[in-house]
């Protein structure tokens, strides 16, 4: 007997809709899908003697993964992400989606020019006198206060890229 | 017809003046000891004053705007709230300035300072450093508590 194309269709979705075809999915979005073989590959990733909670360790692994697309979507260069599948490849695009996007946001006018200033003792030669602030002075300044904001700059980005998203992280026995 | 729109219009200028006061943030009274000069700082009173205002009232996101601009982006909002919240408990009704150091080489200013809160116990003293940095002609304040934040701190 020939089963008709609609009762296929009507099958797959219902029971699509189900239990077993979300089974190891942690959280899920519009066109994201964040299932337990990432979460563990993100533990892998984290470093030793760390362990992290359940959510953080989800929301480490959805912002990788949200990251790692909106890298892909901006086309942004990534020579880290050359040669890599899967869940590495995610990781390095989403450092790469960082880099980036902290460098098109840049740091507020002042910034480096204020951290010369407030802390003198830190920019004294030996006889007193005032390290001038040149280009290289600049830079490494700079580099250390970008240090500073990539994780508070990363927890925004994931925030706004949740809501665009629209990500929700699931209970713990499955969305 | 043309006294009722003076009428309106001295309406609208007494509205604004009211709004305007309203803004005005009421903080501690800010003294000078009579050793002290801060000649040549221009501007740097009038921003303690707003400064240490916000702080008394609690106005977290008002005082980190005038945070130095480094401050401002390495540290995260949230913990500077709580660290508001923390001294927000007493009332800092005043503060007298007693010392002032500058650097020139720095354009930099830290003031010696006395506040006085008042509590449940009464009023309570306590002396402290405050400073700040002139950039592009506005003074910032001087974030200094490497316990609360760390990453303000070393290069």
């Amino acid at each position: 007997m020939m089963v008709r194309p609609f009762v296929v269709v009507f099958l797959m979705v219902v029971l699509g809709g189900v239990g077993p075809a979300l089974a190891g999915v942690v959280a899920k979005g519009e066109g994201v899908i964040v299932t337990t073989e990432d979460m563990a590959a993100m533990e892998k990733a984290s470093p030793p003697f760390f362990t992290p909670t359940r959510k953080a360790l989800i929301e480490a692994t959805v912002r990788t993964l949200l990251f790692a697309k909106e890298a892909e979507a901006r086309d942004v260069p990534c020579e880290g992400s050359l040669g890599k599948q899967g869940f590495d490849r995610a990781m390095a695009l989403s450092r790469c989606y960082l880099k980036e996007r902290l460098d098109q946001v840049g740091l507020k006018q002042g910034a480096v020019v204020s951290y010369y200033r407030a802390h003198e003792k830190m920019f004294l030669d030996k006889n007193g006198d005032p390290v001038p602030l040149d280009e290289r002075l600049r830079e490494i300044i700079r580099a250390r206060i970008l240090r500073a904001k990539a994780p508070i700059f990363a927890r925004s980005e994931y925030r706004r890229l949740v809501n665009k998203y629209k990500v929700t992280i699931c209970p713990e026995d499955g969305c | 017809m043309s006294g009722r729109w003076l009428l309106a219009g001295l309406l609208a200028l007494l509205l604004i003046g009211i709004g305007a006061g309203c803004a005005r943030v009421s903080g501690p009274a800010v003294t000078l000891d009579r050793s002290v000069s801060i000649d040549g700082k221009s501007g740097l009173l009038e921003t303690f004053r707003a400064y240490w205002a916000l702080r008394t009232k609690g106005d977290a996101d008002g005082a980190f705007r005038l945070e130095a601009p480094y401050a401002q982006e390495m540290v995260p909002m949230q913990r500077y709230r709580n660290y508001i919240r923390l001294f927000h408990g007493a009332r800092l009704v005043n503060v007298e300035i007693y010392g002032v150091d500058s650097s020139e080489a720095f354009f930099s200013t830290c003031l010696d300072c006395r506040a006085v809160y008042e509590g449940k116990g009464g009023g309570e003293q306590r002396d402290f450093r405050d400073c700040w940095v002139e950039v592009d002609g506005s003074w910032y304040h001087v974030l200094n508590n490497p316990l609360i934040f760390p990453q303000s701190g070393d290069i």
